[in-house]
């Protein structure tokens, strides 16, 4: 790299450290210098422990935030948890016109451009977050619980189409997107396998799914949905769609064998209960824990000048993943009804998301490493000893890994579904060490959508009648 | 160094705020409205305008409202799209758009609940002249039931967008069961992205 330097240096380092003051001081507030991972675990502690006020508040604040979209998929969320129906709703609503201004923005954006030139000086906190596709199809699959949870079933309607309208554009897109960061790579001159090959111990996580939107407890959520509304079609396209995605399920085959019966396809195999007259159908919906939260690891990156740099990744610590729990329904004679089954596990999603996306971040992270030594070297030159001493005190500070992701999503999503008689039904529902007995108003031949949230020690439930 | 410099420049720029205070004036209601990819106010007046066309101009509708002016009333036209739409606000159109035409008379079952309060009030609180009093059981019943539904199409790659709509509408004989009419109004919207924006 050749350096013709016309300008006054003096000039250009008090623009430099004037800059560097406004980047530290407009950032923070949001996730520069401080690790999302830890504002988000108040988040997960005020839900685990229903002490949501002082959160929500905080997050106020955020909502002009350059990573609105993200506080506002947590707000979301929390405040659903907390049955603020028509809060969450707007903030969903935010976060989907967020989306949304995303699909028809410019190809080049100035402020995107500006934003990953600040990145360059500090680090990948300074672009403002723009969700993952699993994001936003959680985004509105919860939403449609909005629209339910005010007895809006149109809505609920909507949300979920809308849901399966962009996994299918995801799906369409997902190809293209991986071979493009792979050819911006190697236009850079890159070598993002040999760094990538750090990463690989998340491969067995990553490899349990074929991408990371596809999303089983929505398309079984959206399935039952359907199904209550009697639209047999949907509902059969979102089982399989189901089961595509989880092909070892028990379950998914009799919802798969059931509605096809019911749409006049014989010679099913699978056995299958279809309810009586007097009988009321519960799907129960159960999300379980939290998605972990990304870590922070530096690898040593070679320099133009045969130096090394220090670069900070995120990554997944999948040494310590958790295991999903299961919920157990009992009724009131103490017998077990059912037992759910896991349909989606939003950690790997994460995980996989993250692989998909590691082409550009190392390309990103080995840019900004460049940039910054180059800074270094310039200070030491101009600065002496003191400047060196600065430039890298500023550029430990600095390098943080982007470990932001939306964190109160669940670790993962369950479903069930069993027939009572029709009138006032007692059921227990039971995970671990946890019980929350709730009493179902059973109409014949009615679907009731129970959703429980499992955040030990608390286990919200709400119930959809449909 | 060369990097720096401009990386510098580009994030000065940036830290610029925007100047300039808000503009505000009245636009025409008809006038064509292309502010997002979604359902907007042309939409809804082109496909009210084009089924009561429709309608209006069918033979026999024209036969059968020649000398009279049946009774119709509107169910709800349900929305499987992946938008919010308000249909209503669609059927309120084409509903006005009929009444006006002299053709068709309305029976509105969204009043009903309003009128039971107001029958009841008169019948009951003793405060109405009975033999002024309106009489029960003598509305006169819908012939007609109008209703429908409306669908989309969504696709989407990096640089378009293009969202079909189709919305259709049908008459039926309450008497009969007879589909009388049939309409259906087909929009497409393409959106191309942008190449370079602030």
């Amino acid at each position: 790299m050749t350096r013709p330097f016309p300008l006054p240096e003096s000039l250009l380092r008090s623009t430099v450290l004037f800059c560097l003051l406004l980047l530290l001081g407009g950032c923070a507030s949001s996730s520069l210098f401080s690790s999302y991972p830890k504002q988000a675990s108040e988040f997960k502690q005020a839900i685990a422990t229903d002490q949501t006020g002082k959160v929500l508040d905080n997050l106020a604040e955020k909502e002009t935030n350059a990573d609105s979209l993200l506080y506002m998929m947590e707000r979301g969320r929390i405040s659903q948890l907390d049955n603020l129906y028509q809060e969450s709703n707007d903030d969903f609503l935010l976060v989907i016109d967020a989306f949304e201004q995303q699909d028809l923005a410019a190809q080049i954006q100035g402020s995107k451009f500006a934003a990953q030139g600040a990145s360059l000086l500090t680090n990948d906190n300074a672009i403002p977050y723009d969700g993952s596709g699993y994001e936003r199809i959680f985004t509105h699959h919860f939403q449609a619980y909005n629209y339910l949870g005010r007895q809006d079933i149109e809505g609920a309607g909507v949300e979920l189409r809308k849901a399966r309208l962009e996994q299918r554009i995801l799906l369409e897109q997902h190809e293209k997107e991986i071979a493009a960061a792979h050819e911006k790579a190697n236009a850079e001159n890159i070598d993002v396998d040999s760094i990538a090959t750090n990463f690989t111990g998340m491969d067995t996580i990553a490899g349990q799914v074929k991408n990371s939107f596809q999303n089983g407890y929505t398309f079984y959520t959206s399935a039952a949905f359907w199904e209550a509304m009697g639209e047999l079609n949907d509902a059969l396209v979102d089982y399989k769609k189901a089961y595509e995605v989880n092909p070892s399920s028990s379950m998914l085959p009799s919802d798969i064998a059931r509605v096809s019966s019911k749409l006049g396809e014989r010679n099913q195999e699978v056995d299958f209960h279809q309810g009586t007259d007097d009988e009321g159908v519960v799907v129960i919906l159960y999300e379980e824990g939290f998605v972990p939260a990304k870590q922070q690891i530096k690898f040593p990156a070679p320099t133009f000048d045969g130096g090394l740099i220090s670069i900070a990744f995120p990554y997944y610590n999948t040494n310590n993943w958790p295991g999903s729990r299961s919920l157990t329904v009992v009724d009131s004679t103490g017998q077990e009804v059912a037992h759910t089954e896991e349909v989606v596990n939003v950690s790997t999603l994460a995980v996989k998301a993250f692989k998909e996306d590691l082409s550009g971040l190392i390309v990103r992270q080995v840019l900004r490493g460049l940039t910054k030594y180059e800074l270094q070297r310039q200070a030491e030159k101009e600065g002496g000893y003191l400047g060196q001493i600065g430039a890298s005190i500023y550029n430990i500070v600095s390098e943080s890994a982007d470990m932001r992701s939306w964190l109160t999503l669940p670790n993962s999503g369950q479903g069930a579904r069993f027939y009572l008689p029709k009138g006032t039904q007692k059921i227990s529902l039971q995970s671990g060490s946890m019980r929350q007995d709730i009493t179902l108003e059973i109409k014949p031949k009615r679907t009731v959508l129970v959703r429980v949230v499992d955040t030990p020690p608390r286990m919200i439930v709400q119930v959809f009648e449909l | 160094m060369k990097l720096i410099r401009t990386i510098i420049l580009i994030s000065t720029l940036a830290l610029l705020p925007a100047c300039g205070g808000p503009a505000i004036q009245y636009g025409d209601a008809t006038g064509v409205e292309t502010t997002s990819m979604g359902f907007g106010s042309t939409d809804l007046q082109t496909i009210a305008a084009k089924l009561v066309d429709d309608l209006l101009s069918f033979p026999p509708i024209t036969q059968e409202t020649m000398t009279r002016r049946p009774v119709v009333f509107v169910d709800t036209i349900k929305n499987k799209t992946t938008e919010h739409i308000d249909t209503e606000s669609i059927t309120d159109t084409i509903q006005t758009k009929l009444i006006q035409s002299g053709k068709f008379r309305f029976i509105d079952m969204t009043a009903v609940k309003a009128m039971q309060a107001q029958f009841d009030f008169q019948s009951d609180s003793g405060m109405v002249d009975p033999m002024k009093a309106v009489a029960f059981g003598k509305q006169i019943g819908a012939e007609y039931m109008l209703y429908g539904n409306m669908s989309s199409i969504v696709k989407r790659d990096k640089k378009n967008q293009d969202i079909y709509y189709k919305f259709s509408l049908k008459l039926i004989n309450m008497q009969s069961g007879i589909l009388e009419w049939m309409g259906e109004k087909e929009i497409r919207k393409v959106g191309k992205k942008g190449f370079i924006a602030m």
